[in-house]
């Protein structure tokens, strides 16, 4: 409670109550935050926590972590991947041993040194089951007993089979380092400390000055968390955020016809698919499949879901490596195909639920103009949108409905595409394709592991359960006074703050 | 005279009051009682549980199982409901299913911010509603009192969701830059401190308020106006202010008063609408995501801090109107 004496309450009762003018006059200049300090404003939840190993994702929780953590690797903005706080990682010949060496000099938030005894505690922690982190289906591969420090700055990490892309995998976002200070509290080593947090409000943090990376160019951060989209733009546009998480599509126009604020346009490995379950009837006809991918015109989603921000999809999971596209023909509308192929299938009366949450832009315009079209081809599409609790209840049994792909394609060939994949919610199972992917997650060398992503890829365009209509793009908003925000593969773009100066 | 009959003196009638009040209170408590037994079952009905919001799509029946069994979800509902209601009756609320922190916890900074928007409303809307409503009164069928009920009709007509998002444009985003659009009140200071951030939510509740309630004066004070004492005083040669104050005034609040304590409920409803709106950290905010991650510790905490919250005003209500409460 404050301890603001009772009379001054009333004053500010009172002004707040019958001097609406007044205030009015004085409240614009108060609007921004004070000098040295950026503000950030996302969609937050009660969910979140500052540990970095919670059931939950999102990007509230995401943009704390990416301040207060770092991976052993990261991903860089084009989809390569760097090294973070290991500084090589070598396997043995099998590819079942792998020695990972840490940078030295890295210092934890408390001030002690960031050793291999935080890793071993980080990936054993990760691992038991009794956490329950999802993530942790990611390094399924590493044996929790067979985390070893070798020295201060040497880990080795025996496996429980074979990993090739194991400097890919620790790139995930999801896989960040801990440290754990005298009383037990979590702690990281970003490039921010925590100062406070209150979910689903606000979090403070200040800059650490023993950072081993670049600096953010700004000594504090305030990350204010807010339920929905709109509130965002608002906040932005009244001056009071001085950077957008994301914004919607159709707020870019009106946001960059606004002097004070810049927007920022990034290629993204992230986007929607509308996917199907491959296992059951209708879908599990090759022919019904095709006519459904037929009858998308793409151009119109890009022009109309996307407001032009978006490329052209192909029904692959692609945009997420950088590694080439496969040369395959663009996939084109063509409605008398469609009608033919579900002719044949006997399918000309197709009657389908399309189901989504809608909680990603452009999910709802998407699936309502997928239904305008499949109308072309004689197929009556019926879009129905769920809340998240129960769009997720059914999760893994609707037979079709709006998904979100959004990690690199090594992690999403093994979570949305092997048979026992966590995401594979279209039952997607090829053994092709398996044996493929497990061959291409088994072999170090990039180029190699390129040529088979790309063959990946392919099996999907012509036989998965995904329609992939666009590649949108992500457009971040900020205020004029901010400099240096870069262009990212993986959304990181308002919230990776190296460098970054403000100006106010 | 209505707020004659609280002061009463006579013993025996005062006995039968505090019985009534009495009687009043325990029809409150089960009401209660019944409404977090509705919740519960509602929340048991809807489809998807906690552990399918925090697990999300990388779900697996192992990773459920384990959180559902750590969440004590997997034991029998009578079981889960009884804890729960031996933990209230204890005066502990439990803890958030998502975050695990205590829902007391959670929730005491967002009920103070609530209060004090409501308050803050009601502090204002009254007296202005008051105002609007003897002025129309009195200019009955000219420029002024036709202007008001036009306005009103419309503004009543409106969700308070789209007054807010007009306001928005308005003043905050839009038109004119005077005013936050949004409404950050750092966690533990209290929203009197951050005067600028409560501007835009009182004003959309207020502007809602004092159309209804407004309208509900000016024909209290028509009715009080053309009443038989009224006139009298008139023919006695009492000037208009004078009549206003001593005659007319004391008579049309016996109407309004009761009325008043339903737009104080309704208000707490709209502060729902209104805290989403401004993302101000109030309950009602709390409460939509609370439905939405299916997290019921703070679902019931909330939705009976409302309900106890109406039917107290409600009871309030009964008392200035009637005298004596009547059962809900």
């Amino acid at each position: 409670m404050s301890r603001i004496p009772l009379r001054r309450r009333l004053a500010a009762a009172l002004i707040s109550a019958g001097l609406l003018a007044a205030v009015a006059g004085c409240a614009a200049t108060d609007a921004g935050a004070s000098g040295d300090e950026l503000v950030l404003g996302v969609v937050g939840n009660n969910k979140d926590e500052i540990q970095p190993y919670t059931a939950t994702s999102s990007a509230s929780a995401d943009s704390l972590r990416q301040q207060l953590y770092d991976g052993l690797t990261a991903y860089d903005a084009d989809g390569g991947v760097e090294m973070r706080l290991a500084e090589s990682m070598t396997p043995n010949d099998a590819l079942d041993v792998w020695t990972v060496k840490l940078r030295e000099g890295v210092k934890l938030h408390d001030g002690s040194d960031f050793t291999s005894e935080d890793v071993v505690e980080s990936v054993r922690f990760m691992l038991d089951p009794e956490h329950v982190y999802p993530a942790a289906a990611q390094i399924d591969f590493v044996d929790p007993d067979g985390v070893v420090a070798v020295d201060d700055t040497t880990v080795e990490f025996h496996l429980l089979r074979p990993a090739g892309t194991f400097a890919e995998t620790w790139a995930s976002r999801d896989l960040l380092m801990r440290g754990l200070d005298e009383s037990g509290e979590v702690t990281g080593t970003g490039p921010f400390d925590l100062e406070s947090f209150t979910p689903g409000q606000e979090a403070r943090l200040v800059r650490f000055d023993d950072y081993w990376g670049e600096q953010p160019g700004f000594e504090r951060l305030r990350i204010q968390f807010f339920q929905d989209q709109p509130a965002i733009t608002n906040a932005l546009r009244g001056g009071q955020i001085d950077v957008a998480y994301s914004v919607p599509f159709t707020d870019v126009p009106a946001l960059e016809a606004d002097p004070n604020l810049k927007t920022l346009v990034s290629e993204s490995g992230s986007y929607l698919t509308m996917s199907m379950r491959v296992d059951q009837a209708p879908f599990d006809d090759p022919r019904v499949q095709e006519a459904l991918k037929l009858v998308v015109d793409r151009q119109q989603i890009i022009d109309n879901a996307f407001g032009g921000y978006a490329s052209l999809g192909n029904d692959f999971l692609g945009n997420n490596t950088d590694c080439p596209a496969p040369d395959v023909p663009q996939r084109a509308q063509d409605l008398e195909r469609a009608k033919q192929l579900l002719a044949e299938a006997g399918q000309q009366d197709l009657q389908l639920d399309l189901v989504t949450d809608g909680v990603f832009p452009g999910m709802m315009e998407t699936a309502q103009l997928y239904a305008q079209q499949a109308a072309g081809a004689g197929i009556t599409v019926t879009v129905k949108k769920l809340d998240t609790a129960t769009f997720l209840n059914g999760w893994g049994d609707w037979p079709f409905f709006i998904g979100y792909s959004g990690s690199p394609y090594v992690i999403t060939a093994a979570t949305h595409f092997l048979p026992d994949g966590v995401e594979n919610a279209t039952h997607f199972d090829d053994p092709a394709y398996t044996e493929l992917a497990l061959q291409m997650m088994g072999t170090v060398d990039h180029a190699e592991q390129c040529g088979m992503i790309t063959r990946l890829q392919e099996i999907e365009r012509d036989g998965g359960g995904n329609i992939v209509p666009a590649y949108p793009q992500s457009v971040v908003a900020y205020r004029a006074g901010v400099e240096g925000l870069h262009a990212d593969l993986y959304g990181r773009t308002s919230i990776d703050y190296r460098g970054v100066t403000i100006e106010k | 005279m209505a707020v004659e009959l609280l002061a009463a003196p006579a013993p025996s009638r005062s006995t039968r009051r505090a019985r009534a009040v009495a009687l009043a209170v325990a029809q409150g408590v089960g009401t209660l009682l019944v409404v977090s037994l509705l919740i519960f079952l509602v929340t048991q009905a809807m489809p998807g549980d906690v552990a399918r919001v925090v697990l999300g799509t990388r779900a697996t029946p192992e990773t459920l199982a384990t959180l559902r069994e750590q969440l004590g979800l997997d034991r029998p509902i009578w079981e889960q409901y009884g804890t729960w209601l031996w933990g209230v009756l204890r005066g502990d609320f439990g803890t958030s299913l998502v975050n695990g922190m205590p829902v007391s916890e959670l929730l005491a900074g967002r009920i103070r911010n609530s209060l004090t928007l409501s308050v803050v409303a009601m502090l204002i809307m009254l007296p202005i509603s008051l105002l609007v409503g003897i002025v129309a009164a009195q200019r009955r069928d000219r420029a002024f009192d036709q202007g008001f009920l036009g306005t009103s009709i419309v503004v009543n007509a409106t969700p308070e969701f789209v007054t807010g998002t007009v306001l928005i444009a308005l003043l905050g985003t839009t038109v004119f830059h005077l005013l936050p659009p949004v409404s950050f009140i750092p966690p533990g200071d209290s929203p009197l401190a951050h005067p600028e951030a409560m501007v835009l939510p009182v004003l959309t509740l207020v502007v809602s308020g004092v159309m209804y309630l407004g309208r509900l004066v000016r024909i209290a004070f028509i009715d009080a106006m053309s009443s038989e004492y009224v006139q009298t005083a008139r023919l006695k040669g009492l000037g208009t202010p004078r009549i206003l104050a001593r005659h007319a005034l004391p008579n049309a609040l016996g109407p309004v008063i009761p009325a008043a304590s339903l737009v104080a409920a309704y208000t707490v409803g709209g502060v729902v609408v209104v805290e989403y709106l401004f993302a101000f950290p109030g309950i009602g905010a709390a409460l939509v995501e609370a439905v939405n991650n299916r997290d019921l510790p703070v679902i019931q905490a909330i939705v009976l801090l409302i309900a106890a919250t109406y039917y107290v005003l409600n009871l309030v209500a009964d008392l200035l109107a009637g005298g004596e409460p009547q059962g809900r």
